[in-house]
């Protein structure tokens, strides 16, 4: 078997590797970029702008090489992002952290509303409606929330059908 | 067939077994989580591939298939985390079986927000992280330590502060 990747596929690689360095570097300094989430975005297009120019350089690939390479640099951005994501927004380690900077213990309440900046749990259930409510997934009508026919109903279908498939309980 | 062509076509055969296989360990009793079970899974059959085709199939390459495979593995591990995990996709699902698709906001706190809190305080404790007594929580020596090291990773990718209600998105 050939393990030595051939140069479009080196490039991939090395692309993907450079992904954790440059959030590093877009955290401080000069170049700082403050929202978590752009500086994900920036540094994402800064990886693929980086192999594409890479593979500019190269002389004519095997489409086979290229395919692989994207492939490589696809699974580097979703890996990246899930693990960015229980970085800067993980819901498990943000509640540990919000108890460590507590003074001392904490009842329940106390906790969810530390976590929340304030906010009781109904006003955290808003925020997290907000992600259905933007996409328009739901909508909120009074007291009430509403699926919405033409996207929620079709993704609530979809995500039914994965549920099944994977086997997780309803 | 060239040797990537063949690097290709053994990636894929890889990803289906691991599929079919991660299907059936899903479904298994066990203590396990199920993304530990996927991930082991996703190793195990990656490296059982690798070692019949360096086996069977003379000078195909190894980058082509792996990069095939791991895309595979990565794309159904993020959408099996995504239903097993969201609480907004839950919301959703539990919308669409009302009649009428409505719920009261208040219904939705009750079954869906404050669990979503209490299974991880729960895991917390369980995990031996934190400790509850006479209705309060506090942390463990073991969890001082992982929120110390939580904190000096958060540091290093410049998070000052982590969750919904952290920096700026």
């Amino acid at each position: 078997m050939n393990f030595i990747p051939s140069p479009p596929i080196a490039a991939g690689l090395v692309a993907g590797l450079v992904l954790p360095a440059l959030i590093i570097l877009l955290a401080h300094g000069p170049w700082r970029v403050a929202a978590p989430g752009r500086r994900f975005v920036v540094a994402a297009v800064l990886m693929v702008a980086g192999w594409a120019v890479a593979l500019i350089a190269l002389p004519a690939c095997p489409a086979e090489d290229l395919l692989a390479s994207a492939m490589i640099l696809a699974t580097a951005l979703l890996v990246g992002f899930t693990l960015w994501t229980l970085v800067a927004w993980g819901f498990t380690v943000s509640l540990l952290m919000t108890l460590a900077r507590a003074d001392g213990p904490l009842v329940f309440d106390e906790w969810v509303r530390r976590y929340t900046g304030g906010k009781d749990v109904g006003a955290f259930a808003h925020d997290r409606l907000g992600l259905l409510l933007k996409l328009g997934l739901a909508r909120l009508e009074g007291d009430q929330v509403r699926i919405t026919p033409g996207r929620g109903r079709p993704l609530a279908r979809v995500v039914s059908l994965l549920r099944g498939v994977f086997g997780v309980p309803a | 067939m060239t040797p990537s062509q063949a690097s290709f076509a053994v990636g894929a055969l890889g990803l289906v077994a691991f599929l079919l296989l991660g299907l059936v360990l899903l479904r298994l009793p066990g203590k396990m989580a199920p993304v530990s079970r996927l991930l082991l899974l996703g190793l195990a059959v990656h490296a059982l591939g690798t070692l019949l085709a360096a086996g069977l199939l003379a000078g195909v390459t190894y980058w082509h298939g792996a990069a095939l495979y791991w895309l595979g593995f990565n794309v159904a591990l993020f959408g099996f985390s995504a239903v097993y995990k969201s609480v907004s996709l839950r919301i959703l699902t539990e919308l669409a079986v009302q009649p009428g698709g409505t719920l009261p906001l208040a219904d939705v706190v009750a079954a869906h927000v404050r669990p979503c809190f209490t299974a991880r305080t729960t895991l917390l404790l369980e995990a031996g992280l934190t400790r509850e007594e006479g209705g309060r929580f506090a942390l463990t020596a073991n969890g001082r330590r992982t929120a110390a090291r939580c904190g000096r990773v958060q540091r290093c990718f410049g998070v000052q502060r982590s969750g919904l209600y952290g920096d700026a998105a």
